[in-house]
């Protein structure tokens, strides 16, 4: 480590951590989740299924941008093996982190990994009505998707969870003086001395991201069949 | 020493309650865990053969040999659905159901969803027998309003399962 100029240290450096693309995604889904919550528990279903297959495109996108997106939104950077979560928790972590923590970066890969089976369960689901069916509900019978049906409700309340962990967490890092929440509304946060600004990946890396997760989304929509 | 009598009282007047809904049940010739146990099978059964008909319709090129029996079976079974209610086949027979106590406190709305969701079956039917497949889209939309109507105010929501 190199060692800081005395102005440096009194005001730490400043870099953009999250890319617009993260940030986006994160407060498309805290409409996105309550308002499916919202449809679904009033009788809006048509709203409710457009609600879910555009939290499926923005799955889509997060899965591409966790392997081709910017250093802090990739998997490969965000989930730490056991000996790393343990060294970060015992405060033993010989390194800086810009981006999600060791537990923040599971915590996050929970919560997308339970959204995910709740809208993949969500498209099988059979509505006893036949109003409002899942578009891939006609790949099971009417038993199997009655059940699916059933526990999309249950697993709502597993991703509810997660999100208070993840709500408390915020909170206590507020009481440490750390502010999560700012960097994840402007994308600049304070960098700790010595930690590198993250690179940031090009804008046609967004677009590309984008459109294939659209048609992921589009085909899946229509039932995964081309007319 | 008042209230436990009251209590008492009320108790009694449950118990003579559920033995007369229960007497109701067996004047029928069934018990009303039967009743409910038909009745599920039998909505099953509309279940199933609506999802046949919203996935033949979903090809885009519907086959009438699909759609015609199914819409047949719907439409027969729909004209007994106000028979598969019998008092004492609710919840006090301690089976699992999402049957509201309402379809027997409010027996006139009950019955006259039923029988709307015994007309658009009927019409759907009778859609079917036509061959022409366009129609058979909307009038299998108007079945499913008819049940959900119905579902909504006289059957338990998901979450009271």
């Amino acid at each position: 480590m190199t060692a800081q100029p005395a102005a440096a240290e009194a005001t730490p450096a400043r870099a953009r951590i999250w890319d617009f693309p993260t940030r986006l995604l994160h407060w498309l889904l805290v409409l996105l989740i309550p308002f499916s919550w919202w449809s679904a528990t009033h009788d809006h279903l048509p709203w409710h299924i457009l609600s879910g297959l555009t939290i499926l495109g923005l799955l889509c996108f997060r899965l591409l941008w966790g392997l081709f997106g910017s250093p802090t939104a990739r998997f490969s950077r965000f989930l730490a093996g056991p000996r790393t979560i343990a060294a970060y928790v015992g405060g033993r972590l010989g390194r800086v982190v810009v981006g999600h923590n060791p537990l923040g970066g599971w915590s996050v890969a929970a919560m997308l990994l339970v959204l995910a089976t709740q809208v993949g369960l969500g498209l099988f689901s059979v509505d006893e009505d036949e109003l409002n069916e899942g578009p891939l509900s006609r790949f099971v019978d009417f038993d199997t998707g009655r059940a699916i049906a059933h526990w999309h409700h249950k697993v709502f309340w597993v991703l509810v969870a997660l999100i208070g962990i993840h709500l408390i967490a915020i909170l206590v890092y507020a009481l440490k003086r750390r502010n999560l929440l700012g960097p994840m509304i402007t994308g600049v946060g304070r960098l700790a001395p010595g930690a590198q600004a993250p690179p940031l990946a090009p804008a046609w890396r967004i677009a590309a991201a984008a459109l294939a997760a659209f048609a992921i989304t589009w085909v899946i929509a229509h039932g995964l069949r081309l007319r | 020493m008042a209230v436990i009598h009251r209590n008492g009282l009320l108790r009694t007047l449950t118990t003579a309650g559920a033995v007369l809904a229960a007497g109701a049940v067996v004047a029928a010739g069934l018990t009303g865990a039967d009743a409910l146990k038909d009745r599920q099978a039998h909505m099953k059964e509309m279940g199933k053969a609506s999802k046949a008909i919203a996935d033949e319709l979903k090809t885009g090129k519907a086959d009438p040999a699909v759609i015609k029996p199914n819409a047949d079976k719907i439409a027969t079974n729909s004209k007994n659905i106000p028979t598969w209610f019998p008092k004492g086949s609710g919840p006090e027979t301690g089976l699992k159901t999402k049957a509201l106590p309402i379809i027997w406190t409010d027996p006139e709305e009950f019955q006259t969803k039923a029988h709307n969701v015994q007309v658009a079956a009927a019409n759907l039917d009778a859609v079917a027998d036509t061959g022409d497949m366009a129609k058979v889209g909307p009038a299998a939309k108007e079945l499913g309003q008819a049940c959900h109507s119905c579902h909504e105010k006289f059957q338990a929501k998901e979450k009271d399962d």
